[in-house]
């Protein structure tokens, strides 16, 4: 098979869009790397190779990878993770420290009810 | 609730004079109240001194070393000023424990940083932490122990603590994190004698020694008020090194009954490890009492 630029192209964007969920955070690579492997070989196999059938799984994976991007793009924006106080710092990430320049009010300082999940053990506090 | 530039739980600072109180810490010194009430405001408003507070939650006394370590220079101090150290005696013996080569620590140049922050956003994505939500090996609720307090409300207690804050003075000094935790003790001593500040240790019992007789099912106010193993090893550790200790373990105790008493209120939240309001407006005044006046 002729492999032209064009195809190596569209096989680079391909693969990026595969791997957009490891990019962005949702699949990370440490856990799913076997899959981005066995996709990324598929990838190939479906430009050089040229094979229809593995052309039609590589646009079904490129579909499954692109929506479950954006969903976990979408949910960032949803209370689904807790927004911790503090996080590891940057310069020196064996340490924490709380979130530079922080101005919270809400409801905190409740971690055992939370743990618990129960919500009738909550204990009313606004924390400013 | 605020916090500075640097990510400390700080308003604003008065650098026209020097400080007169450190507190460093972990959550407990940081706080579970609004900021108002964290030691280092009461100590700001009652008692008229210059506070800064290094305390961070999820952190051990080594991490709080570092970040003593990494802050030293940055601020203006004078002969006798206090470094207030709170340790506690729920977790501060199986934490994380590294280098005591400062330099050895992986620190990071601005690139490695940032990148380090795009991790962090990386890492908080909602798909993935349902998978692992899932997937968990240990179930969280099998930690937390619920029984009704005298007002027939739930007090909620962490199993885990019911455990390692009753461990004897023998346990502590064979546990595998325990030199490490009497090295980070020296080093924090050096490095405040160094600059001619004054130590102090306040160690914080956990929720689970102080309303014992709640999870123990033994009657009302009979908790144990003598000393916790580890209180007893850390006081003869800071004897050793010459330096200021208050275990809160036997006022909190007496004070406990008195306030629940007299208000209805308890010293610790109910639904949460931490002390309450009325648990650090206590203990400030303790803690200026015993190691700052």
């Amino acid at each position: 098979m002729n492999i032209t630029r064009r195809t190596l192209l569209y096989m680079a964007a391909t693969i990026l869009i595969i791997l957009a969920p490891a990019i962005e955070g949702a699949l990370p690579p440490t856990l799913f790397w076997p899959c981005y492997v066995v996709a990324i070989g598929l990838v190939v196999y479906a430009f050089i190779g040229a094979s229809g059938r593995t052309q039609k799984l590589t646009l079904i994976l490129a579909s499954v990878a692109l929506t479950l991007t954006a969903a976990d793009l979408v949910l960032r924006f949803t209370p689904i993770v807790f927004d911790e106080l503090a996080e590891r710092w940057p310069r020196m990430p064996l340490v924490n420290r709380y979130v530079p320049n922080l101005r919270y009010e809400g409801r905190r300082f409740n971690d055992l009810s939370r743990m618990a999940g129960v919500k009738e053990w909550w204990e009313e506090k606004q924390i400013s | 609730m605020i916090t500075d530039a640097a990510g400390f739980r700080n308003g604003s600072l008065d650098q026209s004079r020097p400080l007169d109180v450190f507190i460093l810490g972990d959550s407990f010194g940081g706080g579970g109240v609004s900021q108002e009430y964290t030691w280092s405001s009461i100590l700001a408003r009652d008692y008229h001194l210059n506070t800064y507070n290094l305390s961070v939650p999820a952190s051990s006394p080594w991490q709080e070393y570092v970040n003593l370590w990494a802050e030293k220079d940055r601020f203006k101090t004078r002969a006798g000023t206090v470094l207030v150290w709170q340790l506690f005696t729920g977790n501060d013996l199986d934490e994380y424990y590294g280098s005591m080569d400062i330099n050895a620590l992986p620190w990071c140049g601005r690139l490695r940083a940032w990148l380090n922050r795009l991790n962090a956003v990386r890492a908080r994505s909602p798909i993935h932490y349902l998978m692992a939500s899932i997937w968990a090996k240990h179930d969280a609720r099998a930690d937390v122990l619920a029984k009704d307090f005298l007002n027939g409300r739930k007090l909620l207690f962490y199993k885990p603590y019911t455990e390692t804050s009753f461990r004897t003075s023998e346990q502590i000094t064979a546990h595998q994190n325990y030199a490490a935790l009497r090295a980070t003790i020296h080093a924090v001593k050096e490095l405040a004698a160094a600059r001619g500040i004054r130590l102090g240790i306040v160690l914080v019992p956990a929720k689970e020694e102080v309303y014992s007789w709640v999870w123990q099912n033994s009657p009302p106010w009979t908790a144990d008020s003598a000393p916790s193993g580890f209180s007893v090893v850390l006081a003869r550790l800071c004897a050793e090194e010459g330096i200021g200790f208050l275990d809160l373990k036997p006022p909190l105790i007496k004070e406990s009954r008195r306030t629940y008493e007299e208000t209805g209120q308890l010293l610790y939240w109910y639904d949460d490890t931490h002390l309450s309001t009325h648990g650090n407006l206590f203990t400030a005044t303790l803690i200026y009492n015993e190691l700052i006046r």
